[in-house]
């Protein structure tokens, strides 16, 4: 019998073991030292939001092309309704991987295309649609500016990933059912612009909208928060330490914070911030970790300070320097600063922020219903983009607001912007007068 | 089956969940401890084998204090008093933080005068001088750099306390800048990062290279990444690493962000930081135009030849 109550004992030894085992797996948290977060708040941004990887990531134009005759929506938020609607289709393909020395689809082989203002690395293709296909990852090292959307006889829909740049694509396929009845719906929508379709020379076409939309220029409120205890959420979460924080009065007006490492400077009437943390060059990481990463980290203190009607969008990504910067779009078009400080958020990236600037306000009310602005029509545009040396070099050219600072407010003028090698800048139209009158 | 079979079925069991479990646990516990302390060990190997010179690096980790400073202003007095010492013509600039003086009589240095000695020149000869430490000579100017201490630890590389006193070609100190810190606070002393911990950061951020020797043993000092301007600055007790005897890399004592340097780039900047002094300054417009010329004849001074 002693022999059966020592296997007893063993099997209850053995049991609670178990148990143990299985506790410490769920539960186990190493001894860090203690930090001291006796001044942390779990404060955030006032007016601030957190975004997802999905939603910052849009397309500039979407153009419908029915026979060769190009348009796009005038309401521009049904061009966010179809994109959205497109994210959530399931998407399976990309055997074939990435496929080189690709001719752009000719006009009869597509129906809808969509510009994106910036190359969005393919790793991002599984966060921004619905993919459930192992064969993405023969993919994860290429890039996208475009996507086609091809409608066949069977009622499937082929979506192209094009990088014009390279001129490499990714082919998949669109496994919803009714795609193609919703891609045509919005096609036949009625309230449509007319796109004029640039080519200069050999390069990747443009489209600019031919009769300029009645845009107004807008006058808003801003909304600034400059003060120590509206910027106390951003100290914390960029790890000044506390206990020796100093603020000290700039010169220009504002203050600076600083640890004797990083510095933050609130410039007041400016409205902008810059902030440098000392860390040594790192590893360039992969462009969409870090979006992942930035995006993670605005919303550790909910850093996307846009109000209702405006949001900030993924705009360029610098892979050498590990540099993001998000841009203020304003209903779907985007807003370009005098100083682009007020415009933009931009990070370099080194595992924590090494740098970081951004505004610090947010669009109030609007103070009235806009004054109407003289654009020049893109028909004019045209014209000048003929007549202009060097005009080859442009990669697109877009409407976009330029936002100009007035103290207590800020003015959106809509404005003609152009991509090139140097990134966006705004179009400079002073020889488009001359023009007219020669 | 007998109970007594199924208790030894269930011993088997049991021991074989406990061995999977004990395994999944401790794996748990190597992902989740920090980083740090795993591959530590291998890469300490990896930096013994290409750094030379850490027999240098002393062993034991110090403890030291955050430092707030403020500028100290130089005053009519102060003048009054340092021209009794030593005929010279000194002007007060950038609001006070910063000094110039010319002496009537050069002082000579020996070519070959220690530490000490050079540290006597400037007790005698200029104000707070025994506040000052000599640091080093700038190889283009000749210049001597002198670092204000505290706590009888040098202040780095802070463009608001040193002295950089200029020579001539018969090896005399001809004229100086100076600027000063006062002490506003000072934390309780935290332990701080090993030397060795210090130089291996470096190593990881690829500052350095093969032929790289730690040419100095390392000391503790305090450096600030943030210029005072008007207001006060903490500064950070922080390790000087010499490498091959002319870079200097000033690594943060408790975090380990460091920055480099070296004499040329810092009396260079000290001059532009006495140009941009003559702004804020109550001089006569006689003396302004004098230290512009001067200035920029410094500054001319500071050109290795052969760059333009």
């Amino acid at each position: 019998m002693k022999r059966e109550f020592l296997k007893t004992v063993a099997l209850s030894i053995l049991i609670a073991a178990s148990l143990l085992l299985t506790l410490g797996i769920w539960n186990y948290q190493p001894n860090y030292d203690e930090l001291d977060n006796s001044n942390y708040t779990n404060e955030t941004l006032r007016g601030g939001k957190e975004e997802t990887k999905k939603s910052i990531v849009e397309p500039s134009k979407v153009i419908i092309n029915s026979n060769g005759s190009y348009s796009g929506f005038n309401d521009k938020t049904r061009q966010d309704e179809l994109y959205r609607k497109m994210q959530d289709w399931s998407l399976i393909g990309f055997e074939e991987g990435i496929k080189t020395d690709q001719e752009l689809p000719d006009s009869d082989e597509y129906m809808v295309e969509l510009i994106f203002p910036l190359e969005v690395p393919a790793s991002a293709i599984r966060d921004l649609f619905t993919v459930e296909d192992h064969n993405i990852e023969q993919v994860q090292r290429g890039s996208f500016d475009r996507i086609f959307l091809r409608l066949n006889e069977d009622d499937t829909i082929n979506m192209t990933f094009f990088n014009t740049e390279a001129m490499m694509s990714m082919e998949s396929t669109v496994q919803n059912a009714n795609a193609a009845n919703l891609v045509e719906k919005y096609a036949e929508i009625d309230d449509q612009i007319d796109y004029i379709r640039y080519e200069a020379g050999a390069d990747t076409p443009i489209y600019l909208p031919r009769e300029s939309r009645e845009l107004k220029e807008l006058t808003f409120s801003a909304d600034a928060f400059t003060t120590t205890a509206e910027l106390d959420p951003l100290l914390n979460s960029l790890l000044l330490n506390r206990e020796v924080l100093k603020s000290n009065r700039m010169e220009g007006g504002g203050r600076s914070y600083s640890d004797g490492i990083r510095e933050l400077r609130a410039h007041e009437s400016e409205k902008y911030m810059e902030y440098i943390n000392p860390l040594p060059e790192n590893r360039r990481i992969d462009n969409w970790e870090l979006v992942n990463q930035t995006v993670n980290f605005l919303n550790t203190h909910k850093g996307w300070t846009n109000s209702s009607q405006d949001e900030y969008q993924l705009y360029e990504l610098n892979a050498q320097q590990n540099e993001v910067t998000y841009r203020l779009v304003y209903k779907e078009y985007p807003v370009f600063g005098e100083m682009d400080q007020l415009a933009t958020i931009n990070i370099v990236w080194r595992n924590q922020p090494y740098k970081y600037n951004r505004p610090l306000f947010q669009l109030g009310d609007s103070f009235d219903y806009g004054s109407p602005s003289n654009l020049p029509m893109g028909t004019d545009i045209v014209n000048f983009l003929d007549n202009t040396k060097g005009s080859s070099g442009i990669k697109d050219i877009m409407i976009g607001y330029k936002l100009v600072d007035e103290g207590i407010s800020v003015r959106l003028e809509p404005t003609w912007f152009k991509k090139d090698g140097g990134g966006w800048s705004e179009l400079d139209l002073s020889e488009l007068s001359g023009l007219e009158e020669g | 089956m007998q109970w007594n079979q199924i208790k030894t079925l269930f011993i088997l069991c049991f021991l074989i969940l406990d061995i999977f479990l004990l395994q999944q646990f401790l794996s748990v516990i190597d992902s989740r401890a920090p980083s740090e302390s795993n591959p530590y060990s291998s890469q300490e190997e990896v930096i013994k084998e290409n750094i030379k010179g850490l027999d240098n690096l002393p062993g034991e980790t110090p403890k030291d204090s955050f430092i707030t400073f403020k500028a100290r202003d130089f005053t009519e007095d102060d003048l009054t008093e340092l021209t009794a010492r030593r005929e010279q013509d000194a002007f007060i600039l950038s609001d006070g933080d910063l000094l110039f003086s010319q002496f009537k009589e050069p002082i000579p240095i020996e070519a070959d005068s220690t530490k000490s000695e050079k540290e006597v020149k400037v007790t005698e000869n200029m104000l707070f001088g025994s506040e000052y430490v000599y640091w080093g000579q700038d190889e283009v100017t000749g210049a001597l750099i002198f670092f204000q201490t505290n706590n009888s630890k040098p202040i780095y590389y802070s463009q608001s306390g040193f002295i950089a006193a200029f020579v001539n070609k018969d090896n005399e100190i001809t004229s100086y800048i100076q600027a000063a810190l006062d002490e506003v606070d000072r934390k309780e002393p935290k332990s701080m990062i090993s030397a060795f911990k210090a130089v291996s950061n470096l190593y990881n951020a690829g500052e350095l290279t093969l032929d790289s020797e730690i040419t100095e043993q390392p000391e503790v000092g305090y450096y600030s990444f943030v210029d005072l301007n008007e207001g006060q600055q903490v500064f950070i007790p922080s390790w000087d690493i010499t490498i091959n005897e002319s870079k200097h890399y000033v690594v943060m004592g408790f975090e380990g962000q460091f920055s480099s340097h070296d004499n040329p780039m810092f009396i260079r900047n000290s001059i532009r930081r006495a140009q941009d002094g003559l702004r804020t300054t109550l001089l006569e417009e006689e003396d302004m135009d004098y230290l512009r010329n001067t200035f920029s004849d410094l500054l001319e001074s500071t050109r290795v030849s052969g760059e333009e």
